[in-house]
């Protein structure tokens, strides 16, 4: 498959690299559900557990809203406490009641800047000219066996988000998110698998996992058990907490 | 889409709990025959780098970026690119897909993500390698595209125009072992997409430096270099060597060596001020090498009375820089570090007041932002100095030292022993509490280190060497070591002993070692007594043997060109008369006696197309037959840059070339597995292969180690399986227990999931977890949990795999995660079953009871899970035979443990209670004092259960409630393999009886407030909860 993949491009040549992104982009989004589709998505809402160990399960949920966009939320539960991050069009929050604390306190710019670029429900890639990203094909890589594209896309500000995409089903396997920040510059790495059509027609991935720079897994995976789209979800819950 | 959730929930989660396990083959599922082994087949079968860094590799390029100071890119020789983001206090390699050898580095500053690479190190020694050409990126270093030039093999300088940064001048000093036209001054206008060659010479003639003034960038400089290496010697120097200007951007070019006093010139160095350009310095070797400085644009030189370390070795330090903004600062890196604060007419040389410089240095970097701080390129790593180069900082945490050899002990953890290009022989345990670091390392031998062998029976007791065959026998408890060296004799000619003297223990025998001159010699008895049991089995050439005129212009005789010498030998494991010798001008000689005669296979092993005289590099006799022996051949020192591989199976009477489409690179290894004699490993100066089939089909081996990692030994340790490999850059690389690659066969390949065994694991909580945090770099530890290995036909992107544990009668145990890539799969259980359930409704989370308890040694039976196959195996668990607990003690902790486990089981079950009864009637509080009362009973009950303080900003424990004191003993006994203290025994008897009061209390409460509150409430017409 990979020589394949290697003599097309040798065939197609350099000029057509920009227009191959796009082709690959809009394959991607022809495998999981379609760009009309896609479109049509203003909320997520994803449910399930985070595995973090020999039977341990912790609950995750995570909500999206956009259209404009209105916040995004993060809840992880564990031995009956439930920490919270919340995202606002221009800023955020976070709980943490592990240690005892029982206030929030403000996300910073950072992490804010950070967030934003993971919590675009229809993905960054849909209609990425237009969210003014600038997008450029890398080229075929081996990603742990499995041939894949490697695109990538910059934000105005200079972060940048690297898609491995599976030249068979043009699923997204792997992301890697690089922050640019000032001073410092931080990076994620993310697989997904177990790709699944939502009630609502779109394929998205029911698990994801952390894995590190040379691509050894960072604790266990979250698994989703359902991922809503378009439901109904309550505005106040991207509201910062009051203090007790 | 999602992603976030995963960043958010991770710091929590990481570091709690292990998973993993371990597994027996049996395969259910119904296989085709298509599938071949691939590099993707090896999966998670990946090494980890253990250093060292307590000494580095050299260094031969730096760059960093102005407008950011803390970003550096270094090149290495052998280890590729890295790049710092913090100035130095770590550094990441970038360049793992791509040949290793760098010989420039430069930063587009104009855009600080755009980095050009030039591979192939200009540094031209006797072991250099080479590259393969030239790469970009553009974003910096996550990605590189190759640009062009792939036959230059070595590449001195990279400058982008000031004007444009897609105007690119590449300096390439060309190939060292042969002609080639492939040399010269290179131009690309277009960003790389295509070269044009602006100044050239002639094929053995190549461009050694080149300086264009900042100014004015029509003005440029290039210094031509005539050079050529033999196997046998060095020529640097002849009529292509020049000093050229050109003022029209490299169109046309006129030599500028007016003041320069010797017609015949070899290598310069040269540069400009960057802030006064028509000031500059170069340094022009000759039969007098000496510096000069023009102060015309290089119309007119003068020369300088610099002393030996200004111009000693000009062929290996061609590195000399003028500070950014004071153009009377000149510093000149070379064997010491020198520097002139009178634009060259007088130097010093470093303070180093309490400190060292690595000598031999080749690239330096100044901050332009505060020229007090630079950073130097060594043979022994980067240093970095804040004052102007007077003293200087180790940066011990770039780990890419250039092995020759490495060798293991048998002890447990086993050590690892490995000889260093320019720094000395080292050993280090292959496992260290916290992971090895760099004060893990020993020094066990100095100058340029090679082979290392372990003695046999002391290990204490090793034999080291440095260059030219300087062996001695180190004894680490008195300190002290002693010559063993073999001299000649009455009557013996002067002994030759090669750059890299083999020294080799005998696989039968623990007091014998060889080594190897024109003569090999035999020791039984430590080194004190060395036998001549060979004659010189060299072809003993005249021609080649002229080492003392070698270097050129400038002479230069420190073994490195010795030739005509044993380069390579091995005692056959089945027989110890059987001895096989390579060396170095292509003689394969074979005793069958013990040395008393010898036969040369050099006529025969050219007729499967190797090439005469070839450098024999490795040679294998088989544990598995006597009459089977594989052979590697090097014949780069011709400019055959071909994969050399044979194996004879009649004891060396016909040859057969093992060719593979997959090689690449000289061969430098050959090893067979200790096993399975169809699993064979070969090292490549670009790289590791595997074959499962005796040869046939080879695959790379890349899980961590880098495509075009230069390997130049390999060693199984028989009791781990791991396999050891020495790479000239990269440091000791471990890929643990190769035991999995024996089981792999078209069965198991075809299979879409399979397990596979590995070895037994002791049931410990591991010996090696923590240490204190040092700074540098920390190589990582192989896992002390079970490895559970499987294998995937594909990746899985549907679903997901669940691997469960079970014990030897078939009761489920726990389930782990199981990963989804294609090929093999690892993953690691901790032993340890599900945690306990622990009381909820506390202000804080109970660290300690986030881990489950240990099981016991035995037999467990393990599950793989995917899309409804089923693939199941078993694991091993053993005792530890490093604790010294008996089954007796075992058994007590573990019982401790469970009761400690019960415990926080109960005492959530009794708080579920609680918390169950408070919310009955929370909302009713207001409505009576009695059910107030209660609430408040319950409330009191809660404390004295779990912690209750709310809206702390501390992270330290301030409440000491009953679920914290189990918890106490929980981890006390369950973080320890063997007899629990009386204290935790009495603990837990007394918690229990505090359990059980508790529970007394809220059955007390509950019979005494139940009918009240149900009372109160039906007389308010309210709904009656109990």
């Amino acid at each position: 498959m990979r020589s394949t993949i290697l003599v097309l491009l040798l065939v197609a040549g350099g000029r057509l690299f920009a227009q191959t992104a796009d082709d690959i982009i809009n394959k991607h989004f022809d495998a999981i559900g379609g760009k009309e589709k896609w479109a049509r998505v203003t909320s997520m809402q994803y449910t399930g557990n985070m595995q973090l160990g020999p039977g341990m399960l912790a609950p995750v949920t995570e909500i999206q809203l956009i259209k404009p966009f209105k916040g995004a939320l993060t809840e992880f539960s564990w031995q009956g406490m439930t920490s919270k991050r919340a995202l606002r069009a221009d800023s955020g929050w976070t709980y943490n009641p592990f240690s005892g604390k029982r206030d929030a306190d403000p996300m910073s710019s950072n992490d804010i800047r950070s967030e934003k670029l993971s919590s675009d429900p229809q993905s960054l890639l849909l209609n990425y000219k237009e969210k003014g990203y600038a997008v450029e094909y890398l080229g075929t890589d081996d990603m742990d066996g499995t041939d894949v594209f490697k695109i990538r896309l910059t934000t105005k500000d200079g972060d940048m988000v690297y898609y491995y995409i599976d030249a068979q089903t043009y699923y997204i396997l792997k992301e890697i998110h690089r922050i640019k920040l000032k001073d410092k510059e931080e990076k994620g790495h993310l697989t997904f698998s177990d790709f699944k059509k939502t009630d609502f027609g779109i394929i998205v991935p029911y698990s994801v996992q952390s894995v590190d720079e040379n691509g050894n897994e960072q604790g266990g995976p979250i698994n989703f058990s359902k991922v809503e789209v378009n439901g109904a979800l309550d505005p106040t819950a991207f509201d910062k907490p009051k203090s007790k | 889409m999602v992603k976030k959730i995963f960043f958010v929930v991770l710091a929590l989660a990481t570091g709690i709990a292990g998973f993993g396990q371990k597994v027996k083959a049996k395969d259910k599922s119904a296989p085709d025959t298509n599938v071949k082994l691939t590099s993707a087949s090896l999966g998670k079968l990946e090494a980890r780098h253990i250093g060292p860094a307590v000494t580095g590799g050299r260094i031969t390029a730096i760059d960093g970026v102005n407008a950011d100071p803390r970003i550096l890119y270094i090149g290495t020789a052998g280890g590729g690119v890295w790049k710092t983001t913090n100035g130095g206090a770590d550094f990441k390699p970038l360049f793992d897909k791509h040949c290793q050898s760098i010989g420039a580095v430069t930063i587009d500053q104009t855009n600080p993500d755009i980095v050009w690479v030039g591979t192939g190190e200009s540094n031209m020694r006797n072991t250099v390698s080479i590259g393969n050409g030239i790469y970009k990126t553009t974003d910096g270093g996550e990605n590189w595209v190759f640009m062009g030039l792939p036959n230059s093999e070595h590449i001195s300088k990279i400058i982008i125009s000031p004007n444009d940064p897609n105007t690119v001048f590449v300096a390439i000093p060309g190939k060292l072992w042969s002609n080639s036209p492939d040399r010269g001054l290179y131009k690309t206008t277009d960003g790389g997409k295509n070269w044009e060659k602006i100044l050239f010479a002639n094929d053995s003639t190549g461009c050694a430096d080149f300086a264009i003034n900042p100014k004015n960038p029509d003005i440029m400089y290039a210094t031509l270099w005539q050079f050529r290496r033999k196997p046998y010697a060095f020529n640097s120097g002849g009529p292509g060597c020049a000093v050229m200007k050109s003022t029209d951007g490299g169109k046309t070019w006129r030599k500028i060596q007016k003041g320069i006093s010797a017609d015949t010139i070899g290598r310069a160095a040269i540069t400009i001020s960057p802030s006064s350009p028509d000031n500059m310095v170069a340094i022009i070797e000759s039969k007098k090498t000496s510096l000069y400085i023009s102060s015309d644009a290089g119309e007119t030189w003068k020369e300088q009375s610099a002393d030996d370390n200004v111009c000693a070795r000009p062929f290996y330090f061609s590195t000399i820089v003028v500070d950014p903004f004071d153009s009377k600062r000149v510093y000149r890196p070379a064997f010491e570090f020198s520097y002139s604060e009178d634009g060259g007419y007088s130097w010093v040389r470093s303070q180093n007041e309490e400190g060292w410089l690595h000598s031999d240095m080749h690239a330096l970097w100044i901050n332009p932002k505060n020229t007090s701080q630079m950073y130097v390129g060594t043979d022994g790593g980067i240093y970095m100095s804040v004052d102007r180069g007077n003293n200087w900082i180790y940066l011990n945490s770039l780990p890419v030292a250039q092995l020759y050899h490495v060798q293991v002990d048998d002890q447990d953890p086993y050590y690892v022993y490995c000889g260093l290009q320019d720094n000395g022989s080292w050993r280090a345990p292959s496992q260290a509490p916290g992971g090895i670091k760099n004060a893990d390392w020993r020094n066990v031998g100095g100058g340029d280190g090679f082979w290392v062998q372990p003695n046999g029976e002391d290990h204490d007791v090793i034999y080291s060497e440095y260059q030219g065959g300087h062996i001695s026998r180190v004894e680490l408890k008195p300190g002290q070591e002693q010559d063993v060296q073999p001299k000649p004799g009455e009557g013996d000619p002067k002994f030759r002993f090669n750059w890299n003297t083999p020294i080799v223990r005998s696989p039968t025998s623990k007091k014998r070692i060889y080594m190897g001159a024109q003569f090999l010699f035999k020791s039984e008895d430590n080194g004190i007594t060395w036998a001549k049991i060979s004659p010189d089995i060299t072809t003993n050439d005249p021609a080649k043997l002229k080492q003392e005129e070698s270097g050129g212009l400038t002479n230069d005789n420190t073994s490195a060109e010795n030739h005509c010498t044993i380069f390579t030998l091995a005692e056959s494991p089945i027989n110890d008369k059987m001895i096989w010798v390579g060396t170095d001008d292509g003689n394969l000689q074979l005793t069958q006696d013990g040395g008393k005669t010898w036969n040369n296979f050099a006529d025969k092993y050219k007729l499967c197309g190797v090439p005469a005289q070839t450098w024999i590099t490795s040679i294998m006799p088989s544990r598995f037959d006597k009459n089977v022996v594989y052979v590697t051949f090097d014949n780069h020192t011709y400019g055959d840059i071909k994969t050399y591989l044979a194996k004879s199976s009649d004891m060396g009477k016909t040859w057969k070339l093992i060719s593979s489409d997959q090689f690449k690179g000289y061969a430098n290894k050959i090893t067979e597995d200790i096993v399975s004699k169809d699993l064979l490993f070969l090292g490549t100066e670009m790289g590791l292969y595997v074959t499962i089939d005796g040869g046939n089909n080879w695959v790379q081996m890349k899980g961590h180690i880098p495509d075009y990692a230069m390997v130049r030994d390999l060693v199984i340790e028989p009791r781990t399986n791991d396999l050891v490999i020495a790479t000239h850059g990269r440091g000791v690389l471990i890929v643990d227990d190769i035991s999995p690659l024996r089981k792999i066969n078209e069965h198991l390949l075809n299979s879409d999931v399979a397990t596979i065994s590995s070895r037994p694991t002791p049931v410990s909580i591991g010996h090696y977890n923590s240490d204190w945090p040092f700074a540098g770099y920390t190589g990582p530890n192989s896992t002390e949990e079970a490895p559970i290995l499987y294998y995937l036909k594909d990746r899985v992107n549907s679903g997901n795999v669940v691997v469960q544990i079970y014990d030897s009668a078939g009761n489920f145990l726990v389930d782990l995660p199981g990963t989804k890539r294609k090929g093999i799969n690892k993953i690691t259980w901790n032993m340890r079953l599900k945690p306990p359930h622990v009381a909820q409704g506390g202000s804080k989370l109970d660290w300690a009871s986030t881990i489950g308890p240990m099981v016991l040694e035995g037999k467990y039976k393990v599950k793989v899970l995917v899309n409804g196959k089923t693939a199941e195996g078993e694991l091993d668990l053993v005792h530890d035979d490093k604790s010294a607990a008996t089954s007796q003690q075992l058994a007590q902790n573990h019982d401790a443990i469970m009761r400690s486990y019960n415990m926080q089981e109960q005492l959530a079950s009794l708080m579920d209670s609680v918390l169950q009864e408070e919310k009955q009637i929370k909302e009713a509080i207001g409505l009576s004092p009695v059910i107030k009362e209660y609430y408040d009973s319950l409330e009191e009950l809660r404390a004295e259960l779990v912690p209750v303080k709310e809206g702390r900003t501390v992270i330290f424990v301030d409440e000491e409630k009953m679920r914290d004191k189990i918890s106490d003993i929980y981890a006390g006994v369950n973080f320890y393999q063997g007899q629990p203290t009386n204290s935790q025994v009495e603990g837990l008897n007394k918690l229990q009886r505090d359990i059980k009061d508790a529970d007394k209390k809220l059955e007390e409460r509950k019979k005494t407030y139940r009918p009240k509150v149900n009372t109160e409430l039906k007389k308010l017409g309210k709904n009656q909860p109990y």
